[in-house]
């Protein structure tokens, strides 16, 4: 599957890298290098393609995709789904919404629910007071900006 | 204007130190890795000066390395990849209640690992400096095509070698989105602004190594305890001698493996792990001092290798050692051939910083490691959404854009699906890094040699060289898969 995919974006840098313009001829163009890379790693992603056929990979793909079904799937792989969709909506959404602080305590609240068996109680401090120490360390003591802003710049507590 | 003397300056003693000690804590925990806390540090040296941020990476590079050992031992769960043989050793130790003494012996022969990478680095960094001056356009290319497929070869460990060689490839193509140097050309940035400037290395290492992790780890379940009384931790003396000339030698193939692009300190230390095993006769895996001593001092050697490289040629030679490149560009800082010219003095003072950050490494371990056993062993579940705030802050360090944030996202979840097809992601990360080198090098001597013949390339003695090196990388590597498979 990995070969297939490797080998169908070798084919399509190749495509991109010789429409390229070649001002001064093809010594600099600037599709050289991504020809040369899409060329030579389509040919590897072919080789791996025959390994795979040769230790009968490929009929474990397609005893695969006959048997998957959607909700198995989906059920099979809970965890590293959940981690995914909840990271993607703390980066995506919360922290456009809403400050670096709050943002951090939903996510962590809910990635700690859905993983961590420690008590309730714990789960609430811990992610409560971690995005507080974390924004306090890294805007007090490096002086970086936060993604999102941070509290303690609308209350104003740090210099 | 730096010196070697500068680092034993008090402030950047304690700054090491400190490091030092945050790098044990962090290496000892499980899933948290060496490259990782490179990773996040980039972003967050951001706000210091060259000096601290210098000194608090090799700092925690020190520290971290060790810091593997401590739950390898522990609780069989390296902390670092470079300690998996550690934990095979030193794990089935632990469980006869030679806890301590397993740790005493691999902070001891670790310092011995560090101190034999300070030694390579300050022998060797003068004579590849003289050579790698003698390098073209031409031979800087081929050595960095030659640095991401070692990379590959070396970092597909029981893989098709095809996987580790496709991973720097993808590197490579990754670095030449955005504007290149030559006509001003935006390559494959499909109307985006944002990727004009092409991927920057911060989102890139955060996402591979920080973002990817969290959803590995997190994927998967593993419960754990830990030995409560790890019992005596200073090795005798007669310890010491016995297991010296494992050191010896499993320093000099440290230093070697840190050399060679892309091998990083797992390699090192599996590699030192099997010679040594080979060599005694025995089989470390029921409980060995000699095996933690060998994957301790081997993975350690492997720091002041990695380094070698990459401060005289620009090629790192470990994922994190491309981290602490990264976080030199950072401040302004290229390296290469001509480091000591431009920057005079700056070699020395890392030197001078890896001697603190060892002894202070030495001094920590034995001090923290017994009242910090419980801290070592706390929850992954706990500790990896607390990493992704991290990753976060990190990623948008660099430029304070959002779409860097997204960006380190969207690496972490394809690093993360890279490596469940098992695709190594160190020669991808050196590709990143290394591709502009090639791209510039390969078009310029490209240009020089539009009259030349073949035979004129071929006069080049060390492009030439190199060139045979690459073919043979490929054809060694092509034939140790082929008989692996047959």
């Amino acid at each position: 599957m990995a070969a297939l995919l490797v080998m169908a974006l070798g084919l399509g840098v190749a495509y991109l890298s010789v429409k390229m313009p070649r001002p001064g001829g093809w010594s600099s163009a600037p599709g050289l290098l991504p020809l040369f890379i899409s060329v030579t790693m389509f040919w590897m992603a072919v080789a791996l393609l025959v390994s795979a056929v040769k230790r009968g990979g490929i009929s474990a793909v397609g005893k695969w995709l006959r048997e998957i079904k959607f909700i198995p799937f989906l059920a099979g792989n809970k965890r590293p789904i959940s981690i995914i969709v909840g990271a993607g909506i703390y980066i995506f959404i919360l922290l456009n919404i809403m400050p670096f602080e709050p943002a951090s305590a939903l996510y962590l609240g809910g990635i700690f629910y859905l993983f961590w068996r420690g008590k309730l109680i714990w789960m609430t401090i811990i992610s409560l007071v971690a995005p507080f120490f974390v924004s306090f360390m890294f805007k007090g003591i490096f002086n970086l900006l936060l993604p999102g802003g941070s509290v303690l710049d609308i209350i104003n507590i740090l210099p | 204007m730096f010196s070697l003397g500068m680092a034993f300056q008090p402030e950047y003693m304690l700054l090491a130190a400190a490091g030092a000690a945050g790098g044990i804590l962090w290496g000892a925990m499980p899933g948290l890795s060496t490259t990782m806390a490179m990773a996040l540090l980039v972003g967050l040296t951001y706000g210091m000066s060259l000096e601290a941020a210098v000194v608090f990476m090799l700092g925690v590079f020190t520290g971290s390395v060790f810091g593997g050992a401590i739950s390898a031992i522990l609780i069989n769960i390296p902390g670092t990849p470079g300690a998996v043989p550690t934990a095979l050793a030193g794990f089935p130790l632990a469980k006869k209640g030679q806890a301590g003494l397993a740790l005493g012996t691999a902070i001891t022969f670790s310092m011995f690992g560090n101190w034999a990478g300070v030694l390579a680095l300050l022998f060797l960094t003068p004579m590849i400096l003289g050579v790698a001056l003698l390098f073209g356009s031409w031979e800087i290319s081929l050595l960095a095509i030659w640095g991401v497929s070692i990379a590959g070869t070396l970092a597909s460990e029981g893989e098709p070698v095809l996987k580790g060689w496709i991973a720097g490839w993808l590197g490579l193509l990754i670095a030449t989105i955005g504007r290149e140097a030559i006509h001003g050309y935006e390559r494959f940035t499909f109307g985006s602004i944002e990727l004009v400037g092409g991927i920057l290395y911060l989102p890139l290492l955060i996402g591979l190594f920080g973002m990817a992790e969290v959803i590995m780890v997190l994927s998967q379940r593993t419960p754990y305890s830990i030995p409560q009384k790890i019992g005596r931790m200073f090795p005798s003396l007669s310890i010491i001698r016995k297991y010296s000339l494992a050191g010896i030698r499993s320093s000099f193939l440290g230093v070697l493996t840190g050399i060679i692009p892309g091998a990083g300190a797992n390699v090192a230390s599996f590699v030192a792990y099997g010679v040594g095993e080979r060599i005694s006769k025995k089989d470390f895996s029921k409980g060995d001092l000699e095996g933690v001593v060998c994957s301790e001092v081997a993975n350690n050697a492997n720091l002041g290798g990695s380094l070698l490289p990459t401060l005289t040629l620009g090629i790192p030679g470990s994922a994190p050692a491309a981290a602490f490149l990264a976080a030199l560009n950072l401040h302004g800082i290229i390296v290469g051939p001509l480091i000591q010219h431009h920057h005079p003095g700056l070699v020395q003072f890392m030197y001078g910083t890896l001697i603190v950050a060892n002894l202070a490494m030495f001094l920590i371990a034995f001090i923290i490691i017994k009242p910090s056993v419980k801290f070592f062993s706390l929850p992954r579940e706990l500790l990896m959404p607390l990493v992704t705030l991290l990753a976060v802050i990190g990623a948008f360090a660099g430029k304070l854009a959002m779409f860097d944030v997204y960006l380190m996202f969207v690496l972490g979840v394809f690093g993360f699906f890279l490596r469940k097809a098992r695709f190594p992601l160190a020669p991808l990360v050196l590709g990143v890094i290394l591709g502009p080198m090639v791209d510039i090098n390969l078009r310029r001597a490209m240009i020089l040699f539009q009259n030349a013949s073949i035979w004129d390339i071929l006069a080049r003695p060390i492009g030439t060289t190199l060139l045979v090196i690459i073919i043979l990388t490929f054809l060694t590597g092509l034939i140790r898969g082929k008989t692996k498979l047959g």
